[in-house]
């Protein structure tokens, strides 16, 4: 296992209402080695969470330390100490507002000059959605990636699972990274503003010049390429397989693989304009060739003639993949998801935090923090601050 | 105001999006990215949509960025390689495995020219596990990662994104490992980073893990714009256009149910078991509205709404001007280029956009090559040898 020891000093705080961008960034910096306390208030209300949004929670939570306060004014005492000691604060929009509700401040740079804040929010800290409320298939919706994804026909689909709240996290911490090498630097920064829809935006680089250059929006065209052609999905006998043989040696190797030899001398196949253009012929003499085989077939020649393709997995048999194990995207119990990259040849070593309900709150404000014991006993008998006591309910607004 | 990166040099080896927009990225925080092209050019200069004789998948990726076209099969070409990496501080590249130490600047060559040089090398499935070997594009990623299954209308067939989610991802997750190993870098330490299009396909798909492994594979196939275990939660024709809602709150679901003249006690497993009751009120009440008008009466209530809009729309919008995604870039020999600009935040309001042009090919030869190498008096025989461009 590797790790990055240089972060352990760095202590971020975390305060957000609900899943999205900003407690995945947390969760990214914990990963890479960084001291993570996340600022939950304590309610004693039960939640309606299913099994597996407790797993989902344990997933992303268990590297943080939990540090429960109550919605006295005292609280801010707390509050102040972690953002005193901490490099870097991620808030979503509800902990930014909860933050400086708690601190009566709205200019929380200029309180903390040495923090990097950073709000991970759906859709920015400014413009008419500033403050709408919704997670990953909100944002699709407005930022128009349903209206790309698609079989022609099918009307907008979302993507599946939150790859543009996962990529502003990701943003999210390359910014924090970022503005901490500038403050090196003696630089001072004013607050950080990162979207999911700003994801979603860049992520239609593809896309969006279609309508920059046709002044026609584009819409979704299944799971062919624009591009390159042959580059689709195709229905074997047993399930389905994607073929992407967009080049020319592609091409003549899968004419080759489908007993289609001829195909490569047909001058209407002859370039990649042709072959566009000629799309439905080529996806048929295809399609006849693959229908009567199985999947494990049709994957087994692919690889053998090193044309880029592969069978359609469930998730179901994803997580259970050698692949996925190798990658080691979850530890060893699959209770927590592992980090994405990994440095050395070794995965990062998967930490474990104290994420329990108020299960880090003496050691984040006594330890790291060095808030005086008695001060901090004092703030323990009048419910300001909790340690872990099991039964309580986290509010997640 | 500085930029964060200023003093940094990035080698930007790759091709299509993953490196290059990884070491786009880096470029916007201020980083001197070179881009190292074979002499014809990257690939995406010639591929789809053209802006100018470049394709536009070229321009966006490769703003902030320096251009050198270098023959890397020739002896001279790899040496001269190598010396950049000697002055540089990061190599980023997403060849198949094994190409890069076929060419002699592999993540070893490379340590050798710089002992605290950052490698960080992009792949479809990572340098480990039993399909680091295979060929991949993002599509076979999204295929292979689960996304494709998921994605699409009930009995459709599956579907991959629009975008390249995969792709992106994975630049965005090297951009990061990148600036995580920048932030902890420690003199004469080397550092290789190994990333993979399928890892961020993979965890694109986390909030669903829970679900697959207690559930069955058909449980997750093809969900369409529903969620299985939320209702309200799908897209809605309205008397203009369609919404999204999704409901996941309780609070969110008394406010609706005023709305819609529906028990607003009704529980989250309620609301499931009634989904096609609440999707039949709901629908009635969307149908006398147009979907922004929709979207704003449900948001000033705190529920879950936006207008599905397409790209024409976006690109009109009042929320896309004000986040300054889009800009203009004058460029010497394109003219007006309009662009995307970076995700990435500085905390300055007017640092989106590129503040160095995406160059022609080779149009930084001699400032790379003979300046900062210092090689001037030999570009014209390595150009006519076919070294260089």
């Amino acid at each position: 296992m590797s790790t990055f020891a240089h972060f352990e000093s760095l202590l971020v705080v975390e305060v957000s209402g609900v899943f999205g961008a900003a407690t995945l960034a947390a969760k990214l910096l914990s990963d890479v080695g960084c001291f993570v306390a996340r600022l939950e208030v304590a309610s004693g209300a039960p939640a309606d969470d299913t099994e597996s949004d407790r797993e989902l929670l344990g997933l992303i939570s268990r590297g943080k330390h939990s540090v429960a306060i109550d919605r006295s004014p005292a609280a801010a005492d707390a509050l102040d100490a972690m953002l005193r000691h901490a490099q870097i604060l991620i808030v979503d929009r509800e902990g930014l507002l909860r933050v400086r509700a708690l601190l009566r401040c709205d200019e929380l740079s200029a309180r903390y000059p040495d923090l990097t804040v950073c709000a991970c929010t759906p859709f920015g800290l400014e413009g008419p959605m500033a403050t709408w409320t919704g997670g990953e298939e909100i944002v699709q919706a407005a930022a128009g990636i349903m209206s790309i994804t698609g079989h022609p026909g099918s009307g907008p689909t979302r993507v599946a699972g939150i790859p543009f709240t996962y990529a502003a996290a990701m943003f999210a911490v390359t910014s924090c990274l970022a503005d901490l090498e500038r403050r090196k630097a003696g630089a001072t920064t004013a607050l950080l503003d990162v979207s999911v829809y700003d994801a979603a935006i860049a992520f239609e680089s593809a896309s969006m010049p279609a309508y920059f250059l046709t002044g026609t929006a584009p819409h979704g065209i299944g799971n062919r390429h624009s591009m390159s052609v042959p580059w689709n999905s195709f229905r074997c006998a047993d399930g389905w397989v994607i073929i992407c043989a967009g080049n020319h040696p592609n091409w003549v190797r899968l004419c080759e693989m489908i007993g289609r030899p001829e195909l490569v001398a047909d001058p209407r196949f002859a370039t990649q304009e042709g072959r566009i253009a000629h799309v439905e012929e080529i996806e048929a003499a295809v399609s006849a060739w693959m229908r009567d085989r199985s999947v494990a077939e049709v994957e087994a020649l692919l690889n053998a003639n090193t044309i880029a393709g592969g069978s359609i997995l469930p998730l179901h048999d994803v997580i259970e993949h050698p692949q996925f194990h190798a990658r080691r995207l979850v530890d060893a119990d699959a209770r927590q998801s592992g980090a994405v990259f990994h440095l050395d040849h070794e995965p990062l070593d998967v930490r474990e935090g104290a994420w329990g309900l108020g299960a880090g709150t003496r050691t984040v404000l006594v330890d790291r923090c060095r808030v005086p014991v008695a001060h901090y006993e004092r703030w323990v008998a009048d419910g300001v601050v909790m340690e872990a006591q099991g039964a309580a309910h986290a509010e997640t607004a | 105001m500085p930029r964060p990166l200023e003093g940094v040099r990035v080698l930007d080896i790759g091709i299509s999006t993953a490196g290059p927009y990884a070491a786009r990225l880096l470029g916007d925080l201020g980083a001197d990215v070179i881009k190292v092209e074979p002499l014809a050019g990257e690939n995406t200069r010639g591929l789809g949509l053209r802006y100018g004789d470049a394709g536009y998948l070229y321009h966006v990726n490769n703003y902030n960025k320096r251009s050198v076209a270098l023959m890397l099969q020739d002896p001279r070409g790899r040496d001269l390689f190598l010396e950049l990496v000697a002055k540089s501080d990061v190599v980023i590249e997403n060849f198949a495995i094994g190409t890069m130490d076929k060419w002699g600047v592999g993540y070893a060559a490379c340590r050798e020219a710089n002992p605290a040089i950052i490698y960080c090398s992009v792949k479809g499935f990572g340098e480990s596990g039993p399909w680091a070997g295979l060929r991949a594009f993002d599509t076979v990623t999204q295929a292979l990662c689960g996304l494709m299954y998921s994605t699409g209308k009930p009995g459709d067939p599956p579907l991959k994104a629009g975008p390249s989610v995969c792709d992106l991802m994975g630049a965005a997750v090297s951009s990061m490992a990148v600036m995580i190993a920048i932030a902890a870098r420690r003199p004469g330490r080397s550092r290789f980073l190994d990333t993979a299009l399928f890892d961020m396909g993979a965890v694109a798909l986390s909030s669903l893990w829970p679900l697959a492994r207690h559930g069955s594979a058909e449980s997750l196939r093809s969900l369409g714009n529903r969620h299985p275990d939320h209702a309200p939660f799908d897209d809605y024709a309205c008397a203009k256009g369609r919404v999204m809602v999704t409901v996941t709150r309780d609070a969110q679901w008394r406010a609706l149910a005023t709305l819609v003249g529906l028990p607003g006690e009704w529980s989250r497993q309620t609301r499931i078991e009634k989904r096609e009751a609440i999707d039949a009120a709901l629908s009635a009440w969307l149908a006398k509205h147009g979907a922004q008008e929709a979207a704003e009466r449900l948001q000033a209530l705190a529920i879950p709404a936006a207008p599905i809009l397409d790209l024409e729309q976006v690109a009109k919008s009042a929320q896309l001007a004000s986040r300054k995604m889009i800009g203009t870039l004058r460029h010497p020999v394109y003219g007006e280029v309009p662009l995307i600009n970076t995700p990435l935040a500085t905390g300055e309001a007017d640092s989106r956009g590129p503040w160095r042009h995406q160059p022609v090919l080779g149009e930084n030869t001699e400032e790379v090559i003979g300046d900062l190498l210092g090689h001037a008096s030999e570009l014209p025989s390595l150009r006519k040898e076919g070294v260089l461009r």
